[in-house]
């Protein structure tokens, strides 16, 4: 009787203790989800500041290599991370919810989350000693001006949506229609989309003035085939902003950025971004940022 | 949406339809006053057009009559006043027929291959048309049941992602138009008239832009090649090459032997290889081993058209963009569609994807343009 009863106790005790172990595991669960929520904001260690990168101008893709080689550079430097973004709304969030970041973006992008958030821009980047570059729309020789490329396919390495804004900007609200005609092919690399035309595919691109220079020396041929049919004013390289008050750890992380011209390991990381170094603004570079921002260019 | 009423009255003029003209005047009128209900103008072509005549369109135009002329209309005079909204509405479809989007049909050859697939994407998103995609390896497929999807699907155009579906779909279709891509060495295949497309192989002038652009001070770049696969190609290359100031010195192989003893006199000679694919060359998993091995040894770097040989040592590799291909292939349809002429029949691909060992390139003391790393894909450290 008495083995009975201490086998019904037995039973009972471990039908509790079954309940109670389930019981367990469902709160452990319902914390594992909860906590999940706050994933974003715990997952990098506590202090890390990060170096954001937005850039609608060109067709990165090589994300993976960029953040991969500047999370090493990072790496032994202080508790900083890079991350590139693909999409202008993710950037955004991203930028809205963290105090302790670092902005790498083009002028016309600093003036769009300017209005969202208060940011103040620190560096500027700097490619063959120069901190502007002009965007060039070039095509075949036999096109001889604009309304001539009416219809026709142009290379270019940002976004359809972004290039049609650009394009407006350089060639005017008068030629809106003309720009709406053109159809775009987009292409790697701003090389590739200038010997686009030489192959015949495109009869246009849109390129940097330096890389059209770049083209002079490595295929002086297909340089030759090009037309030079409109030029922006200076538009300044990548910017280094934060948003204010930022915090010792971004300072740092400023600091660091500028320092990356200096020697051969930041300097590779940068020449992959297409610049040879950040610097601080001057007068001249705050006057074309202050003008591209009055003209209120979004994206 | 703007409303054809010419188109409309020239449907009525020639189908002498008389007694549609009363009506079709007032519904012109309860339109101009009113507006056309939303619903048409959110689905013009819904195959529901008798049900949404009988339970919206009756009511509302009974309605908007009423308060028009201040009469309820005949049962019978709205009936031919929805009569005339039919009318409308299948010139609507007519309209929207004539200058609607084609329709393409894509085949791929095996969606489960990347290149294929990221081609197959990169299209998708580009293309202006209307496509309906179909896998041959999933669907395995023979003539006549392809024969019978294309004339069911009556495309306006076929776009073939690989070999297999290129030279399956030009066996079968000699009138509508073909765009294919990703076939490796298009020229040996004998394609019809009506075959556009994008090569799948990078020309010797990008392939040697790229490379100076990487490596400026490089002078002498070594070939080895066979006279049957790529004497035309060798020809283009070394003139190519002589208008940037290259020197491409050429080594023709007859045989697996020929390509050690003439690697080891290029070697001697050259800055670089550049190892092609030509099939005496690369005969062998072995033999392509062998190369990279013996020029590792010698510190002869090499310039490789594939991504693979990036892990077994290359210093750079100057592939193909398989996505701005599917782009080209896109652009190149848009085109073939609106009519536009074709002043080549095949386009070569213009987007470069490019990946440097710098591992490599520091321990072969090369100098390298550190400044075009900027147009690099992939770092191997």
């Amino acid at each position: 009787m008495i083995v009975c009863n201490s086998s019904i106790l037995n039973t009972f005790r471990s039908e509790v203790f079954a309940v109670s172990l389930r019981w367990l595991t469902l709160v452990l669960l319902l914390l594992l989800v909860v906590s999940s929520g706050f994933a974003d904001d715990l997952t990098p260690a506590v202090g890390t500041s990060f170096l954001t990168f937005y850039s609608p101008e060109t067709n990165i893709n090589n994300y993976g290599l960029l953040k991969g080689e500047f999370d090493s550079y990072f790496a032994g430097r202080g508790n900083f991370e890079f991350q590139p973004f693909s999409d202008s709304s993710n950037f955004d969030t991203f930028v809205k919810k963290k105090m302790n970041c670092a902005l790498m973006i083009y002028s016309r992008y600093y003036q769009r989350i300017g209005e969202k958030i208060d940011i103040k821009s620190f560096l500027v980047g700097t490619r063959g000693r120069k901190s502007t570059q002009k965007l060039v729309l070039c095509a075949e020789n036999s096109i001889q001006s604009i309304s001539m490329l009416k219809g026709e396919r142009v290379a270019i390495v940002a976004s359809r949506e972004y290039t049609t804004k650009l394009l407006i900007e350089i060639l005017g609200q008068q030629q809106i229609s003309l720009i709406e005609s053109l159809e775009f092919l987009v292409v790697p690399n701003e090389i590739d989309a200038l010997m686009a035309v030489g192959f015949g595919v495109v009869r246009g691109a849109l390129t940097s003035d330096y890389n059209l220079a770049n083209l002079a020396e490595i295929s002086p041929k297909d340089h030759k085939l090009l037309n030079r049919l409109a030029t922006s004013n200076d538009i300044l390289l990548p910017l280094i902003a934060a948003r204010i008050p930022n915090n010792a750890n971004t300072e740092k992380l400023i600091n660091i950025i500028e320092d990356m011209g200096n020697n051969l390991e930041g300097r590779r990381r940068l020449n992959m971004m297409n610049l040879d170094r950040f610097q601080k603004l001057s007068d001249a570079d705050m006057q074309i940022l202050a003008r591209s921002t009055s003209r209120g260019t979004d994206q | 949406m703007n409303i054809n009423f010419d188109r409309i009255r020239y449907l009525v003029s020639v189908q002498k339809w008389q007694k549609v003209k009363r009506p079709f005047l007032a519904a012109r009128q309860i339109i101009a006053q009113v507006g056309m209900p939303n619903l048409l103008f959110r689905c013009p072509l819904s195959p529901n057009w008798p049900f949404l005549a009988r339970h919206y369109l009756l009511p509302w135009l009974t309605h908007h009559a009423k308060i028009l002329t201040g009469k309820r209309l005949k049962h019978s005079r709205v009936c031919r006043i929805i009569v005339v909204f039919s009318m409308m509405h299948v010139a609507l479809i007519f309209a929207q027929n004539t200058s609607s989007e084609s329709s393409i049909l894509i085949l791929n050859t095996d969606k489960s291959v990347a290149k294929y697939s990221i081609a197959q994407t990169a299209f998708e998103r580009s293309v202006k048309a209307t496509c309906t995609t179909f896998d041959l390896e999933s669907n395995w497929v023979g003539e006549v049941a392809l024969k019978e999807l294309i004339d069911n699907t009556e495309p306006d155009l076929i776009y073939c992602i690989g070999s297999r579906s290129s030279i399956l779909a030009s066996r079968l279709e000699n009138n509508r138009p073909l765009v294919v891509s990703s076939v490796l060495n298009w020229q040996r295949i004998p394609f019809a008239g009506n075959v556009y497309g994008v090569a799948n192989e990078l020309t010797p002038k990008t392939q040697i832009t790229m490379a100076l652009y990487l490596f400026p001070k490089m002078t002498k770049i070594g070939v080895l090649y066979s006279k049957k696969y790529n004497e035309e190609w060798i020809q283009l290359a070394t003139s190519e090459g002589r208008d940037r100031g290259i020197e491409i010195v050429s080594c023709d192989v007859l045989n697996s032997r020929d390509v050690s003893r003439n690697l080891k006199i290029l070697q001697k000679k050259v800055d670089a290889l550049w190892v092609i694919p030509d099939p005496m060359v690369m005969a062998s998993r072995d033999q392509v081993l062998t190369i990279y091995k013996n020029c590792d040894l010698s510190k002869l770097p090499i310039f490789a058209h594939d991504p693979v040989y990036a892990d077994i040592g290359a210093v750079t590799v100057i592939a193909v963009d398989i996505p701005t291909i599917g782009r080209q292939a896109a652009g190149l349809v848009d085109d073939i569609l609106q009519g536009k002429p074709q002043p080549q029949r095949f386009q070569n691909p213009v987007g470069t994807k490019i990946i440097v060992n710098l591992k490599n390139i520091e321990k072969y003391g090369l100098k390298f343009n550190e400044k075009a790393l900027g147009i690099v894909t992939r770092v191997i450290k």
